[in-house]
């Protein structure tokens, strides 16, 4: 058995087998559902279902003891055996890579269950998605791997809108690109990286946006780690989202300015930091912020919430700050016309002082990119890093890029675009319906396509991502330190590639194992019930039912009390 | 405590006494038994024991102690966030609010700096050739600025795996590599990089720029030291900026410099240290970005092995293509990769391909797969991409003689030095310009001569210590144009549009200047390819020798301000 992987050979699969493995058919007309815009109305505010005390306690006890094994075991280990663990002690007069407290998480609980994690996997990763197999020797501290696939439901992958297939009009046209432009790119964008397609591109991205101009960037997580330092100071605050992904936090610390933080989505919190910080100015010599920036993502991708726009807008008219937005998720999977954020709740991007967003997501490429106004842009195409110091975006991923953007805008392949945004949609609420329906707690906001499903324990990552892996589904779950402390959670990533017969085959295992696993915790106050019952619904119903449920916003809670005033 | 009371009513005043002090002492003994629990608890109960025996006074003293900073931390927290605090009303909150006025986000682009916008050239097909098509000009021009050094954009091999591998796994991977963005493709490039370098282990990151800024922050903390050389390139300024760590900096290349610090450390700073062993890193470049020389890597493994340092070389340039099997600047020294304990690496210069990658032991790359932000927070690579950097891997090693040199190498390697000594070696052009690179540099640095400098009164540097821009970093001005900075960049790129109308492209380092912190100049560039022939370098050099002696002989302060 090979201890090494191979590039898999899957030419066994036909043209049509392919095609439909990476996006399936649609099934019937009905299994769409046109997103509402919501035309500048805030959300309400978000109701949270809590599991019973006790599975708080189990969890804190799970933590407690694999705290203490965990200690122990190191504290024997490096008594008794301290060859073993020569990593973690000093040798030849050095420190070790890092210290035992660091590396405590990773070695005494990640390590365990790392079979779930970092599952190697071959071909397209679309509506299904091939994961090797592998076997797990001495604790998982190395992998040996007998040559089989095993071909799972994709509930993993950010493949929002579908792109993410090897046959069809974008991987043509990305094809073709390699024979046109080649495959490198020749430098960083200020000195030769610059070709006709980036500038084409860039203006295809501020239309579709909807801004005066956009810049591109090779990588996501490069984008926000470079932009910060252009634009602020030390004399410049940003007040960010407590819960803000990691490249926006390092982008916020290269920059050296003061950082303040409020707490998830809440906007009375931060309009009280507001006043405090504009009327108390810089620390010590209260002279005043040169600007403050408040920085939130569009769609949280741990918890499913989307930042409330219309309340930022409203608060920025107020207090003068600039907003930054981060839409890595949201842009093309969100809104009516899949333009993110803006489009969702009816908002005029002008009125967002930056945009930024990913194609590792919607788009099936890769980079990032920002979108702002022209005097914005023209300023960063001097002053950001990445402009003068990171390779350009290759042309091919341009390519991509392009032609998936010009499918959702309509203009290649008119009515593409609708189904995969009608899909991801349907997709979102039927899924997250059935589930309320079946008992469990889930996160997020109704069209939210990222699907937060709590577990709590940490015990319950390996198990539940074991059983749906042998039932061949592919989830990704996360536990501390991603997520807080109690919260583990998997989470659930819809895509407009799966079919509703797909769904009801998650729904019907997640229903299982859910039983099997005590995860049905839910009271029924965050939705799946009208009438304040726990929501235990049958699977059976759930599937009968809920496919035309969805599409009524009286089921959902977010949006019921709205629609009965109306 | 109601246990006990309920008990007093009918027990006398002494009886009461005792039973009481009995039920606290079964309490607390009930209490002892459970801090014994606590890993660590016993040596606390010994301890307190011990202590109590010896001296009863001590213990009440310093259970004082206890509540006293127990009281003085948590008071602290709340006096620190109302210290300083004005207090305001309601009103004057209002009042404040509503006079603030902020500055714009950016400072537009003046009229005096709109020529860089300009400047930026754009590239149409056939992409990065040896010879290239800029959308300006009709004509097709010699390639000297793009950095796939070996010249396999185009490439037939290259070309027909990228569309192999988009035809079977699309763009996009769709994930980070934890969570399922990790294909067959990625892993196989990881395993060919281990194998090529001979190292245990690789990590692949998206871009080579955010590489080295999250490989270092994942070793290095506060209160670990780092001696680094003071021309490193941006990308380690803020990897060492985020990692927080004690950061002194060596002159640069100067490796006896270098040795007095390490020896100052060992007698002044660790000697004194309590605890364990701080991390220890000396932290350059395989050849330098902004300077393009090379450090002498025998003498820094010297050091590093003697001062028990780890050594961290940025190797972003340097990666295929020196040595003679492009192994980088290791391989250029006959030093084993192995001897260096980080390298960086890029896919994006000579690997034709994009991102980066990290290799060293397996202890320290596997570390990366869960610590290293950049890794764990962002998607894979496109696999297509990696299958690239293979094949140019592969390409390299298929072609080699009995020296082991590789063929594409060595071609490339004669037409640098065949350039390089043109260039160097030419007096009259010495007089305007200063070659900084070393010979092996497949990037050709030219800075203006230092003489020129003075005479059309340009700054010794614009930033780092001392400077204007460190200046106003400090102050925070938002502004930060410098008008020496602008005409000085302004005249290189004069002479190179002025090379440009004679059929070859070259560049010149493009910074963003308010951020760098160490002394940078700018410098024209000249990146030889090796689809470039020598007979066309001849050329070029004749052509760049004749631009720019036209462009600097003879030029007047007044000439310069006025270009
Ligand atoms: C909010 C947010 N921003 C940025 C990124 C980074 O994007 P990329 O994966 O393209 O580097 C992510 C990715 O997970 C993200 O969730």
């Amino acid at each position: 058995m090979s201890r090494y992987i191979t590039e898999v050979d899957l030419s066994f699969l036909s043209k049509e087998d392919k095609k439909e493995n990476e996006f399936g058919a649609l099934t019937s007309q009905e299994y769409r559902y046109k997103t509402v815009s919501r035309n500048g109305k805030p959300l309400p505010d978000p109701i949270e279902d809590e599991p019973p005390y006790y599975v708080y306690i189990i969890t804190y006890l799970n933590y407690l003891i694999l705290i203490i094994v965990g200690n122990i075991k190191d504290f024997l280990g490096v008594t008794f055996r301290p060859s073993v663990h020569k990593d973690l002690l000093q040798h030849d007069g050095m420190a070790p890579w890092y210290s035992m407290f660091e590396s405590f998480y990773i070695r005494r609980m990640k390590q365990k269950i790392d079979d779930c994690f970092a599952r190697p996997t071959c071909g397209v990763p679309g509506r299904l998605i091939n994961c090797i197999d592998r076997d797990a020797h001495d604790y998982n501290s190395y992998f040996t791997y007998p040559g089989t696939i095993s071909t799972c439901l994709n509930l993993s992958s950010y493949n929002y809108l579908g792109f993410a297939q090897s046959e069809g009009v974008c991987t043509d046209e990305s094809i073709n690109s390699v024979d046109v432009y080649g495959v490198g790119s020749g430098g960083t964008r200020n000195t030769v990286g610059t070709t006709d397609l980036h500038v084409k591109v860039e203006k295809t991205i501020a239309e579709f946006i909807g801004k005066d101009d956009s810049i591109l960037v090779s990588m996501g997580y490069a984008t926000n780690a470079s932009l910060f330092s252009s634009l602020l100071d030390k004399k410049c605050l940003i007040i960010s989202d407590e819960l803000n992904h990691t490249s926006i936090r390092t982008g916020v610390r290269l920059s050296g300015c003061s950082v303040k933080s409020f707490s998830h989505n809440n906007m009375a919190k931060l309009e009280k930091l507001l006043q405090e910080q504009i009327s108390q100015g810089q620390p010590r010599n209260h002279r005043p912020w040169k600007k403050i920036v408040v920085a939130v993502e569009g769609l949280y991708s741990m918890e499913g919430t989307m930042a409330n726009l219309p309340k930022l807008i409203e608060l920025k008219k107020k207090y003068k700050f600039y907003l930054f937005v981060d839409e890595a998720h949201s842009v093309g999977a969100i809104g009516p016309k899949g333009r993110g954020v803006c489009d969702y709740f009816g908002i005029n991007p002008k009125d967002v002082d930056i945009l930024m967003g990913t194609f590792t997501k919607s788009f099936g490429a890769a980079g990032g990119y920002i979108a702002a106004s022209q005097e914005i842009v023209d300023r960063l195409r001097l002053d950001l890093n990445a402009q003068n110091y990171s390779e350009a975006i290759p042309v091919p991923v341009l390519t991509q890029i392009y032609t998936s953007m010009k499918i959702i805008m309509g203009d290649i392949n008119p009515g593409e675009g609708a189904e995969r945004l009608e899909r991801i949609a349907f997709n979102s609420r039927y899924l997250r319906l059935g589930l309320q329906r079946l008992g469990f707690i889930v996160y997020g906001v109704d069209d939210s396509p990222v699907i937060p499903l709590m577990l709590y324990a940490p015990a319950k990552l390996p198990a539940f991502s074991r059983m749906l892996y042998r039932r061949k589904i592919a989830v990704v779950v996360v536990g501390y330190p991603a997520t807080p402390l109690p919260s583990a959670r998997v989470r659930l990533c819809v895509s407009s590639s799966l079919t509703k017969e797909d769904i009801d085959y998650l729904l019907r295992h997640l229903s299982e194992v859910g039983d099997k696993l005590f995860l049905k915790f839910s009271s029924g106050i965050a939705g799946g019930s009208l009438d304040g019952s726990k929501p235990r619904w049958n699977v059976d119903d759930v599937i009968r039912e809920t496919p035309r449920d969805c599409k009524d916003p009286r089921f959902f809670v977010g949006t019921a009390f709205e629609s009965k005033e109306s | 405590m109601d246990h006990i009371q309920t008990m007093s009513t009918n027990i006398t005043l002494p009886e009461a006494f005792t039973t009481t002090a009995h039920h606290i002492s079964i309490y607390f003994q009930k209490l002892i038994q459970l801090i014994e629990f606590i890993p660590g608890g016993a040596i606390i109960i010994r301890y307190i024991k011990s202590s109590h025996k010896n001296d009863p006074f001590r213990t009440f003293l310093e259970l004082i102690l206890v509540i006293f900073a127990i009281r003085y931390f948590t008071t602290k927290r709340y006096e620190s966030k109302k210290r300083g605090f004005v207090k305001l009303s309601e009103k004057e909150v209002k009042e404040l609010v509503d006079e603030w006025e902020p500055e714009p986000l950016v400072l537009p682009v003046t009229a005096k700096e709109q020529w860089r916008l300009d400047a930026i050239p754009i590239v149409e097909k056939p992409g990065y050739d040896s010879k290239l098509k800029l959308q300006e000009t009709s004509q097709s021009l010699v390639n000297l600025a793009s950095v796939n050094f070996l010249n396999l954009s185009n490439d037939e091999q290259t070309t027909a795996e990228a569309k192999r591998i988009i035809r079977q796994n699309g763009v996009g991977a769709c994930g980070p590599p934890n969570f399922y963005g990790n294909q067959d493709i990625h892993i196989d490039l990881e395993q060919n990089i281990c194998k090529f370098f001979g190292v245990e282990g690789c990590v692949l990151y998206g871009q080579d720029f955010a590489t080295t800024q999250s490989v270092l922050p994942s070793f290095l903390k506060r209160g670990d030291y780092v001696i680094a050389d003071a021309g490193i390139n941006i990308s380690i300024q803020k990897a060492l900026l985020l990692s927080r760590a004690n950061v002194t900096y060596y002159n640069h290349n100067d490796l006896n410099h270098l040795e007095d610090i390490l020896k100052e450390f060992d007698e002044e700073v660790y000697k004194y240290e309590k605890g364990p062993i701080p991390r220890k890193f000396i932290v350059t470049e395989g050849l330098f970005a902004n300077t393009g020389d090379i450090p002498y890597l025998p003498k820094l493994i010297e050091l590093k092995t003697k001062h028990k340092y780890r050594l961290f070389v940025d190797e972003t340039l340097s990666i295929g293509s020196l040595g003679k099997s492009g192994r980088g600047v290791s391989e250029l020294f006959g030093i084993p990769v192995t001897q260096v304990d980080i390298i960086v690496g890029s896919l994006a210069t000579s690997l034709n391909a994009a991102g980066g990658f990290c290799i060293g032991d397996h202890v320290m790359t596997y570390h990366q797969r869960i610590g290293s932000l950049a890794y764990c927070f962002s998607a894979s690579l496109p696999a297509y991409v990696t299958k690239v950097a293979s094949t140019v891997l592969h390409i390299i090693d298929s072609n080699k003689n009995e020296k082991g040199e590789s063929q594409i190498l060595s071609s490339l390697h004669s037409k640098i030095s065949a350039f390089y000594n043109l260039i160097s070696k030419d007096q009259p052009l010495s007089k305007l310009i200063t070659v900084t690179s070393s010979p092996e540099s497949p990037i050709v640095h030219l800075q203006l001569n230092s003489t020129i400098r003075t005479a059309l009164g340009l700054p010794a540097s614009y930033t780092g210590i001392g400077s204007e821009i460190g200046r106003r970093n400090k102050l925070g001005i938002s502004d930060k144009f410098i008008e020496e900075l602008n005409n000085e960049e302004k005249l290189l790129q004069y002479i190179i549009n002025l090379v440009k109308s004679r059929g070859i492209l070259i560049t010149r380092s493009t910074f963003t200047i308010s951020q760098e912190s160490l002394a940078v100049l700018p410098h024209l560039k000249i990146c030889i390819n090796d689809g470039v022939s020598k007979d066309e370098l001849t050329n070029a050099f004749n052509v760049i020798k004749s631009e720019v002696t036209t462009a600097l002989t003879g030029l007047t302060a007044d000439g310069f301000q006025n270009l």
